[in-house]
């Protein structure tokens, strides 16, 4: 039998397991990974709850115990290229992720992010959450020109990744 | 296709994620900062035993009540850094808020707190040793005395190989435990170290 903090904290998390789900797609290319990390994410929020005081909105403290989590998982990195040029000449969209009715050009971005580092990815997440340079720059603990350098590199990386893939951007 | 077409499309997907009914549904955690933490709690009686044990030498060994004194000096010392040390274990493994500050913040906090780790293995490993060696002393010194004899009575070659002895064994232990702290300690520290560069790029 669950307690009403129990019950409270898994009726918040699930009005935004957007935040889980899209944090463990950036940050995990297999279906068992996601789950996996999905499950990190959600001890660390419930371990982090007893603390949360409501002083800012349940969404933004999650995104960070979510970003924090997925950034310290820290599983042995894929070798990936640090030159752009380095880049995967094509990649296929995975068969396990491939689904006619969600869209092809989602699935080839986030196949092009797993291509980032750790940063980079929790910089392109928050900007497709249509976060502001300021709140990226809060949320990571950077200025607010350096959060704009930062998203403009990634940003400009993952174009160049789509391109030598083969599709157009 | 452009970033404005993704954010349209990133907000239309659908979040396929399974939240549990209660937390008790949620599987053990394989994070490596929770599994350092996990072996923090499953070492923390064996060592709480241990120092208890170490005090109970000077018995188990038949020491004459005149080198109490030397033993139990060298023994407090090492009660009040273990004390120290298991404080700052238990701190860290109660640590729960490792994870809700901004990003830089929180992995420097976690950074610090394995560095200070790897520092507190070490003084404690390091600190073992003097009082391992203390009473190995005691020990040969009381089993020679047993025999009628003293340390000045070991030939001279023999004091130079007891000497090298003391040297290889201590250097060993000094090396294991650095090399054992960087292997448990070392690959995590390594990889927060180089995301918080790259933060600073």
């Amino acid at each position: 039998m669950s307690n009403p903090t129990e019950t409270a904290f898994l009726k918040l998390v699930n009005q935004h397991k957007g935040i889980l789900y899209k944090a463990s797609r950036i940050y995990a290319d297999s279906v068992e990974d996601r789950e996996d990390l999905q499950q990190e994410i959600l001890i660390q929020l419930w371990k982090s709850y007893q603390n949360f005081k409501g002083n800012s909105e349940f969404s933004t403290w999650m995104y960070r115990v979510a970003i924090n989590t997925a950034i310290t998982y820290l599983k042995k990195e894929k070798k990936r290229s640090n030159n752009h040029t380095d880049a995967p000449a094509h990649f296929e969209v995975q068969q396990e992720d491939y689904n006619p009715t969600k869209d092809r050009q989602l699935e080839i971005f986030y196949n092009a992010v797993q291509e980032l580092n750790s940063l980079e990815k929790a910089v392109i997440f928050y900007f497709m959450e249509g976060m502001s340079h300021k709140e990226i720059g809060n949320n990571l603990g950077l200025s607010e020109g350096n959060a704009r350098v930062k998203l403009n590199r990634t940003k400009e990386k993952i174009q160049h990744i789509i391109k030598k893939s083969g599709y157009e951007f | 296709m452009n970033f404005d077409q993704l954010k349209e499309q990133w907000n239309k997907e659908d979040s396929d994620v399974h939240i549990p009914d209660t937390i008790e549904q949620l599987k053990e955690s394989k994070h490596p900062i929770e599994k350092i933490q996990k072996s923090m709690k499953k070492e923390f009686p064996a060592q709480v035993i241990s120092i208890i044990l170490i005090g109970f030498f000077p018995m188990l060994f038949q020491f004459p009540p005149s080198q109490y004194t030397i033993y139990y000096i060298s023994y407090a010392l090492l009660v009040v850094v273990s004390c120290y040390y298991l404080f700052g274990f238990y701190q860290f493994y109660k640590q729960a808020d490792l994870y809700t500050g901004n990003t830089r913040n929180s992995l420097w906090k976690i950074y610090h707190e394995l560095k200070l780790n790897m520092e507190r293995y070490q003084s404690f490993g390091f600190l073992l040793l003097p009082h391992f060696i203390i009473t190995l002393g005691l020990v040969a010194y009381n089993l020679l005395e047993k025999k009628g004899e003293s340390l000045a009575d070991i030939s001279h070659q023999h004091q130079i190989s007891l000497i090298l002895l003391v040297l290889i064994g201590v250097l060993s232990v000094v090396a294991s435990i650095i090399l054992w702290t960087k292997y448990f300690y070392g690959p995590s520290a390594k990889q927060l170290e180089n995301i918080l560069n790259e933060m600073d790029e």
